[in-house]
C-alpha cells in the first residue's frame, strides 16, 4: 500500500497554490510533511482527499488512481476542523462511523473506544459546540480514527493541543505506524518533528524540495555544530576553526563549524578551556536544513 | 447511506428542543385559530333563526305556515308577550319581528321581505279564515278551502352547508403546504450551508456521494415535515369537528389526500432547488439572498392559492394549478372547492413530477460542483452552467 502524489499543480487565479508537488507514503511510515505556511501542505492533503480540483499531476493508491473507494479507507483530519457542532460527541463519531460502512453495534463500540482514546468519555454525551477547542480537537480526531482506517492524513495535528493531547495524538499514530497503516502529517513547525519522524517530505512554494530519512537530510548539510556545555561559569572561548554563536543560556557555547572539521580535536580545546559538563556534535536542525535548501 | 443521512436529519432536527416547541407552537396556534373563526361564523351552518314576538295569539293553521319554512332554511320561533313590550322587544333586537295587538307587524328598522312574505301570508290566512267565518262560512270549512289551494315550495338546490368546509380545507391545505415547504425547505438550505460552513462536508465526502448527501437531507427533513404538516391537520381537523358538528363533503377528503401527495411532491421539488441555492453560498449570513429567487414563485402560488376561493376556474388558476411551481398549493384549493376535471389533475401531477425529477437531478450535478467551493457567492448563471452540464 503506497500513496503516491505526482508532479501535482493547481492555480487559484494568479495565485499557483501548487507548482509539481510530489509525495509519497509507505505503509508502515510516518512521514512528515513540512514546510513554511503557504507552501502548499493543505492543498496537496485536500487534493488526496478530492477536495481540490487538480490542474495536472496524478496521486494513486497501490498504482491505481485514487478515489471515493480509497477515500472511505482514509482517516482525515483538516486543518480547519469540521464537525457538526449541535450533535452530541458520540452521535457524531457513530455517524461517521456508520457513513464509512459499519454496522450501527461495530460503530457504536469503535466510536466509544476512540473517545475514550482521547480522554472524552465524561463528555460523551455533551454536544460539541459545548466543548473547548482542544477537546473538540480530540473528537476531531476521534471521528478520523473511528473507522479504521489504511491511511492518516493529519493536517497540522498538533496545532493547538496541550502537551496530554500531543501525547496522545503521537501514541497513536505510532501505534498506527506499527500497525502497518501509512500515516502522513503535515507541520510547519520543522524543529517540532524532527525527532518525531523518521522520513519527511520539505515542501516550498508549492513544489517538493526534498524528500528523504531526518538524518541523511541533516547529514547533507556542510556545517556541524560544537555545543559545550560548561561544569561552572562559561569561560571565555573560542574556536579558530569555526564561529561562534550567539546563545541564550550562559553555561553554553556553541561553535558551528564545517562538516569536515574533527570533533575530538574542538573538544580536546575546549576542555582545557574549562570544566565541559557535556558535549554535543551535531547537524543543524531540520528548520536551518531547511533554510539552506530553499535559499541554493 | 441516504437513510442513514436521513436518521441523522431526523435525529439531530427533529429532537431538537426548537423543533418539538415549535410543532406545539403551530399546532396549538392552529387549533386556537380554528376555533376561534367556527364560533364566530358558526351560526352560518345551520337554518337562519328568527324570533317572532306576538301579542295576538296565532292560530295552529298559522303555525303551520310558519313551520313550513324551515324547508326554505328559516326556523321561526314564536314567542307570545304583552302588547306593551311588543316595541321594546323589537327595538332591542331580542325579537327580529313584531306581531301588534292590531295584527299589524312591526319591524325595527327595515322591512326584511323574505321574512315579511311567510309572516304576511300566514297572518292573512288567519284573517281570511276569520273574515270568511263572519260571513258564515265555518272555520273548518275556509280552512280547507283555503288549503287546497296552498302552494308547495320546491327548492332545486338545497342550501349548500358544505361550502363553506369546502373553502375552509382548501384554504387550510394551501396555507399548511405553503409553511410546511417554507419551513422545512429553509432547513434543508441551511443545513448545506451549515456543512459548507463548518467544513464537516469535507469529513463526509470521503464516504457520501453528494447525491446521497442531498437525498438523505431532503428525505430525513420530509419525513419531519409531513409530521409536523400531519399532526397540524388532525389538530385542524380535530378542533373543527369539536366545535362545529360538520358534515365532511366527499370532495373535502380527496383535497386532502390529493393535498398530501402534492406536499410530498412539492416538497420534494422545493426542498432540492433550496439545497442547490445553498450550495451556493458558504456563509450562514448569505443564506436569505439565495433562497428567495427559489421561494418567491412558491409566495405567488400561495397567495394566489388562498385568494382564489370564489375564482377556482378563472384561467389564472387553472394555468398555476397545472405549473409545478405553483401547483402544490393551488391544485388543492381547487380540488377542494370542486368541478376539477381528472385530466387537469393529470397534467398537474405529471408536471410535479416531471418538475421534481429535473430540479433533483440538476441540484444533484450543481451540488457536486459547488459543495466544495468556498469563499464568494456563485452566481445563478454559473450555477446553471454547472447544474445542466
Amino acid at each position: 500500500m503506497t500513496l503516491r502524489v505526482s508532479g501535482i499543480s493547481k492555480a487559484y487565479g494568479a495565485v499557483q497554490a501548487l507548482n509539481g508537488c510530489d509525495l509519497e507514503v509507505e505503509r508502515g511510515q510516518l512521514v512528515g510533511f513540512l514546510g513554511p505556511n503557504g507552501a502548499g501542505k493543505t492543498t496537496t492533503m485536500r487534493a488526496i482527499m478530492g477536495l481540490v480540483e487538480l490542474d495536472s499531476g496524478t496521486i494513486s493508491w497501490d498504482g491505481k488512481p485514487m478515489d471515493r473507494s480509497h477515500r472511505g479507507r482514509v482517516g482525515y483530519l483538516p486543518q480547519e476542523r469540521g464537525l457538526y457542532v449541535r450533535m452530541s460527541v458520540f452521535d457524531h463519531v457513530e455517524y461517521i462511523g456508520i457513513i464509512a460502512g459499519l454496522d450501527r453495534a461495530t460503530a457504536a463500540s469503535r466510536a466509544d473506544e476512540w473517545i475514550e482514546r482521547v480522554g472524552l468519555t465524561d463528555r460523551r454525551d455533551d454536544k460539541i459546540q459545548e466543548l473547548s477547542v482542544g477537546n473538540q480537537q480530540r473528537v476531531q480526531l476521534a471521528v478520523a480514527m473511528v473507522h479504521d482506517p489504511d491511511l492518516l492524513i493529519l493536517d497540522e495535528p498538533f496545532a493547538g493541543l496541550d502537551p496530554v493531547a500531543v501525547a496522545t495524538l503521537t501514541g497513536v499514530m505510532d501505534e498506527q505506524v506499527a500497525l502497518g497503516k501509512a500515516v502522513v502529517f503535515s507541520s510547519h513547525q520543522l524543529d517540532l518533528v524532527q525527532d518525531m519522524c523518521e522520513h519527511v517530505t520539505v515542501v516550498a512554494e508549492g513544489s517538493t524540495v526534498v524528500s528523504g530519512r531526518v538524518h541523511d537530510l541533516r547529514s547533507s548539510s556542510p556545517r556541524r555544530r560544537l555545543i559545550v556545555t560548561w561544569a561552572g561559569p562559561a569561560p571565555s572561548w573560542t574556536s579558530p576553526l569555526g564561529e561562534t554563536l550567539a546563545s541564550a543560556d550562559q553555561a553554553k557555547t556553541i561553535v558551528e563549524v564545517e562538516s569536515s572539521a574533527d570533533p575530538a580535536s574542538l573538544i580536546a580545546d575546549a576542555a582545557a578551556a574549562g570544566a565541559i559538563a557535556s558535549v554535543t556534535f551535531e547537524p543543524p536542525g531540520l528548520d536551518e536544513v531547511f533554510l539552506e535548501l530553499v535559499s541554493r | 447511506m441516504i437513510r442513514q443521512v436521513a436518521m441523522r436529519e431526523i435525529k439531530a432536527r427533529g429532537a431538537s428542543k426548537s423543533f418539538i416547541i415549535s410543532t406545539l407552537v403551530i399546532v396549538l396556534m392552529g387549533v386556537a385559530a380554528t376555533i376561534a373563526i367556527a364560533i364566530i361564523t358558526g351560526g352560518d351552518n345551520g337554518p337562519r333563526e328568527v324570533t317572532v314576538a306576538t301579542a295576538t295569539e296565532f292560530s295552529p293553521d298559522t303555525l303551520a305556515i310558519l313551520e313550513s319554512a324551515e324547508a326554505l332554511g328559516v326556523a321561526f320561533e314564536v314567542r307570545s308577550v304583552d302588547a306593551a313590550e311588543l316595541g321594546a322587544l323589537v327595538t332591542d333586537g331580542e325579537a327580529d319581528v313584531g306581531v301588534a295587538s292590531d295584527g299589524a307587524v312591526v319591524w325595527r328598522e327595515f322591512v326584511d321581505s323574505e321574512i315579511a312574505a311567510f309572516l304576511v301570508a300566514a297572518l292573512r290566512q288567519d284573517a281570511v279564515i276569520n273574515a270568511l267565518g263572519s260571513r258564515g262560512i265555518d272555520r273548518v270549512g275556509a280552512a280547507e278551502i283555503l288549503a287546497s289551494g296552498a302552494i308547495e315550495n320546491r327548492l332545486l338546490e338545497p342550501p349548500d352547508d358544505a361550502e363553506n368546509v369546502r373553502r375552509a380545507v382548501g384554504a387550510l391545505t394551501a396555507i399548511v403546504t405553503f409553511i410546511v415547504i417554507q419551513t422545512f425547505g429553509s432547513f434543508v438550505a441551511m443545513g448545506v450551508i451549515e456543512e459548507k460552513a463548518s467544513r464537516v462536508i469535507e469529513i463526509l465526502l470521503a464516504h457520501l456521494q453528494p447525491r446521497e448527501l442531498l437525498a438523505g437531507k431532503v428525505l430525513g427533513l420530509g419525513v419531519l415535515a409531513m409530521t409536523q404538516a400531519a399532526l397540524l391537520m388532525a389538530g385542524l381537523a380535530g378542533a373543527l369537528f369539536a366545535v362545529n358538528d360538520i358534515e365532511i363533503p366527499s370532495e373535502v377528503w380527496s383535497a386532502i389526500v390529493v393535498g398530501a401527495i402534492w406536499m410530498v411532491l412539492g416538497f420534494a421539488f422545493y426542498a432540492a432547488a433550496l439545497a442547490a441555492a445553498g450550495s451556493l453560498v458558504s456563509r450562514t449570513e448569505d443564506a436569505q439572498q439565495v433562497m428567495l429567487p427559489v421561494m418567491l414563485p412558491m409566495l405567488i402560488g400561495y397567495l394566489v392559492g388562498v385568494t382564489s376561493a370564489d375564482a377556482s376556474n378563472s384561467t389564472i388558476v387553472r394555468v398555476l394549478s397545472y405549473l409545478p411551481v405553483t401547483s402544490p398549493t393551488v391544485l388543492p384549493m381547487r380540488m377542494a372547492q370542486g368541478g376539477v376535471a381528472p385530466w387537469e389533475i393529470a397534467i398537474s401531477v405529471a408536471g410535479l413530477l416531471l418538475g421534481t425529477w429535473a430540479v433533483i437531478r440538476f441540484a444533484a450535478k450543481l451540488y457536486e460542483f459547488t459543495l466544495l467551493r468556498s469563499g464568494a457567492r456563485i452566481g445563478w448563471r454559473e450555477a446553471f452552467r454547472l447544474g445542466s452540464n
